[in-house]
């Protein structure tokens, strides 16, 4: 027989029951549409979550004296600065950079003490490597106010109770331990998807902040941004110097990981999708064979092989699975895609993600390979659970097979 | 010459146990070619189990089945099913034709399993079709036909592959008069004209008037086996 008729028998046997099938076709596309979209949603949370910590405090690199991380202790200030900077200077892949004092101190108004990190930075240069400045929701970026101005977050504004041009005590050590109280005014306020960091960083001048600690021209911290994330590696590999020269994902293990194993979690994800799946198929096309069990038993009797009897069911299957994989691939496709641009408003838990770092609104994305191997997943799911029917149909006695009610 | 051949055919159901039943108890028959054969019988004499036998669709616990001299039961499975396709023609009870193909296909769909060409079947088909007075109905599929002519198609394409000899399960059985007459004449004519063997086991006293030979079973042996001028 040629295997033309048996595709023709198949594609037909799929039509002979059009609502059954159609009921099949619909779950599988649900099931693709609803795993990956889902799967969209988590990769969206998290490329959000690592954007946002990459742009608001972490970039793609950042260098320290080896020291520094361990205890904060301010002496512990990057050394050979001038040569790296001069190394970064020449470095193509290298978008921006910039240079920062850190240090641990207490921003204190009549309302309340709390603990911050106290970055001193060159606006200018901070600007083209953390979003902060595109985040003010008032006032301006370090850069109206001629002495001691501060930008800090929404959250620690409105515990200490300040507004544009309030005044803030910042309470730190300098190189001598000495504990100075320096009074900053409130210049911009600005407002992340991170409600902790909001609550914990200060930003002022290097300028205004190093000769008050006696640290002119020395740095804690350089961060780099790269052209793109891909770079960070090829970047870091080529800084040479004693210092420590920590990429993103070293700096931030958690994000990292959850980077690393996304891909595994939304395979696990699927595949717990597709093996519910399994059972919706097998079910289906058991009916469909024990219901065909009079012509199963007439093909066998009239001399059709075992295995064309079991073909035809494995194909009857992989017909279902053929027309609701595409659909469901590409329903998905067109709603994540719309999304993506749209977004979700996810506000009636915006707090809780934003504790998270997480904005509210979440866009949803997901890498093209994904869709290839769900639809590829899908039609192997699918032919493992035809084996159970198509297996069922070849026990088939087929003298009584052609006489069964 | 003997197109079928059986000898001391035995075959038990729930061997052993309370219900056991002897649905062959060395039976031996012969047929020869160009017959026009009734199996008759009660429900239960083993008329089923016989076809089902000489068909190669099951075994006997002991005794042998010739068709046109070869041992079937010394048949690999695959041989077998092989054997059945080039050889024997089925008719059922119940028509079994395949819902999804209309008349032509379904004739032809045996000799696709015998990979002939597409000339050839479409020839075969077309007289086929002929033969059984359905040239008009070619491209309607089962559930458009009623019950007798499926049951001719189902003759048609049981002797789409040219076969050795046509087995018929109660073929009447579901048919009204004037389909069951129609049916007959049809068989008698590819009896008398192409010599074509046909075994019908039946119930049916219309066709049992019809046949050639009438074999009357009863407990799995033979209690009868008359030759009848009609």
């Amino acid at each position: 027989m040629r295997m033309k008729t048996l595709l023709t028998i198949a594609w037909r046997n799929v039509w002979r029951n059009k609502l059954r099938s159609s009921i099949v076709i619909a779950s599988i596309v649900v099931g693709i549409w609803a795993g990956l979209f889902i799967m969209a949603m988590t990769a969206g949370l998290n490329d959000q979550r690592l954007k946002s910590s990459i742009d608001t405090y972490l970039s793609h690199i950042q260098i320290h004296n080896p020291g520094f991380l361990e205890d904060f202790d301010k002496k512990d200030t990057i050394t050979g600065s001038k040569t790296i900077l001069n190394d970064i200077d020449t470095m193509s892949h290298v978008k921006a950079y910039s240079k920062r004092l850190v240090l641990q101190g207490m921003a204190s108004t009549a309302h309340g003490n709390y603990g911050v990190k106290i970055l001193g930075i060159y606006p200018k240069e901070e600007e083209k490597v953390t979003a902060i400045s595109k985040k003010l929701v008032q006032g301006t970026y370090l850069h109206k106010l001629k002495r001691n101005p501060i930008v800090i977050g929404e959250k620690l504004a409105h515990k200490l109770d300040v507004k544009i041009n309030s005044k803030v005590v910042l309470n730190f050590q300098d190189s001598g331990n000495n504990t100075i109280a320096t009074s900053f005014r409130v210049e911009g306020i600005f407002k992340t998807v991170n409600s902790s960091f909001d609550e914990a960083n200060v930003f002022v001048k290097y300028d205004d902040l190093a000769p008050i600690v006696d640290l002119s021209g020395k740095y804690h911290e350089i961060a780099i941004l790269c052209t793109n994330v891909e770079e960070t590696l090829p970047v870091k590999n080529q800084i040479s110097t004693d210092n420590l020269v920590e990429t993103w994902d070293e700096l931030a293990p958690e994000l990292g990981y959850t980077q690393k194993t996304m891909n595994n979690f939304l395979y696990i994800f699927m595949g717990i999708i597709l093996l519910a799946l399994t059972f919706g198929i097998v079910n289906t096309m058991l009916m469909a064979v024990l219901e065909r069990k009079r012509e199963i038993g007439m093909l066998l009797s009239v001399g059709m092989d075992r295995r064309k009897v079991f073909a035809m069911i494995m194909l009857e299957t992989l017909f279902l699975a053929m027309i609701a994989a595409p659909l469901g691939v590409l329903l998905s496709i067109w709603t994540i895609e719309y999304f993506g641009l749209q977004g979700i408003d996810l506000s009636s838990v915006g707090k809780g993600l934003q504790s998270f770092g997480m904005d509210s609104r979440v866009y949803t994305t997901l890498p093209a390979v994904l869709y290839l191997n769900i639809t590829l997943m899908t039609l192997i799911v699918a032919l493992i659970a035809a084996l159970v029917p198509a297996r069922r149909a070849l026990q088939l006695n087929p003298a009584e097979a052609v006489k069964a009610i | 010459m003997n197109v079928i051949k059986t000898e001391n055919l035995k075959k038990v159901y729930n061997e052993g146990k309370g219900n056991e039943v002897r649905a062959l108890n060395g039976l031996s028959l012969a047929i020869e070619k160009g017959e026009f054969t009734a199996i008759v019988g009660p429900s239960g004499s083993g008329k089923s189990t016989l076809l089902n036998i000489i068909g190669g669709l099951d075994k006997p616990h002991s005794g042998n089945v010739f068709v046109n001299e070869i041992d079937i039961l010394e048949l690999e499975e695959n041989e077998r099913i092989n054997f059945r396709l080039q050889n024997i023609g089925f008719v059922f009870q119940a028509y079994n034709l395949i819902p999804v193909l209309n008349a032509k296909e379904n004739i032809g769909f045996i000799m696709l399993l015998q990979h002939e060409s597409k000339e050839t079947i479409d020839a075969r088909v077309e007289e086929l079709l002929k033969s059984v007075g359905l040239e008009n109905q070619a491209l309607k599929r089962p559930n458009e036909m009623s019950g007798g002519q499926q049951q001719r198609i189902a003759v048609a394409r049981a002797l789409a592959s040219r076969p050795k000899f046509v087995l018929a399960d109660e073929p009447t059985a579901n048919l009204d008069s004037k389909s069951t007459s129609d049916l007959l004449d049809i068989m008698e004519q590819l009896n008398e004209k192409e010599g074509i063997t046909f075994v019908f086991s039946t119930h049916d006293q219309r066709v049992i008037d019809r046949a050639r030979r009438v074999v009357t079973m009863e407990d799995g042996k033979i209690i009868a086996d008359i030759l009848q001028s009609n």
